[in-house]
């Protein structure tokens, strides 16, 4: 009898579990195009921007401008209802962005094989995000 | 990514620091990025998994309207 109820007990909860994920899924945030380009623009900048690894003045504008896309994007996409996945990618993102944002300005200079690994893997983040966010349902 | 690979990441980060090519603080963020990156990646997968689930609902639902 016990085990019975424990199977009908857990049955119930995986069903519920089911349920709300069926739910979230439904109810997901939109595909955003301003969500989109912002991410673009990190794509983009952070691959763009490996070329110049070897100028610590110059990196630090860049630094400032992935920072400044990120904070925006950060702060757009928390606001959109039932965005929550989206927002723990970005919010990932927006970490790996103020490091670099940090170093270049609280230092004098950063190793470049520093700077282009960093970039790579704010490059390859981003595309991920964006891939996943560009799939998301028109309406 | 597998085990493996990440033990072949970690590994080139290690003789990129032995090589005095990072310094200690750099060589640290960098090897903590990359399981940062196998969070997102885990991450984005789920959202996916969800826009499928959208998918179908949409479908079923297109299917049972056009049924009615």
């Amino acid at each position: 009898m016990k085990i019975i109820s424990a199977i009908i007990f857990s049955l119930f909860l995986s069903g519920c579990a089911t349920l709300t994920n069926l739910y979230d899924s439904y109810y997901m945030a939109k595909y955003d195009t301003s969500e989109h380009a912002l991410i673009n623009v990190i794509t983009v900048y952070s691959s763009l921007a490996k070329s110049s690894c070897y100028n610590d003045r110059r990196m630090k504008i860049v630094s400032k401008h992935l920072f400044e896309t990120s904070t925006e994007l950060k702060n757009f996409s928390s606001h959109l209802p039932n965005n929550e996945l989206t927002i723990k990618l970005n919010n990932s993102l927006h970490i790996m962005v103020e490091e670099l944002h940090t170093r270049y300005e609280n230092n004098k200079s950063v190793n470049k094989t520093y700077c282009e690994l960093k970039l790579q893997s704010i490059s390859d983040v981003a595309s991920i995000i964006q891939k996943t966010i560009a799939k998301r349902p028109r309406s | 990514m597998t085990p493996h690979e990440l033990a072949i990441t970690a590994q080139n980060l290690k003789s990129q620091f032995d090589l005095g090519l990072l310094n200690q603080s750099e060589f640290k963020e960098l090897v903590n990025n990359v399981i940062i990156v196998e969070t997102i990646n885990n991450d984005a997968l789920l959202l996916e998994e969800n826009i499928v689930y959208h998918t179908i609902i949409d479908n079923i639902i297109d299917i049972a309207s056009a049924l009615v």
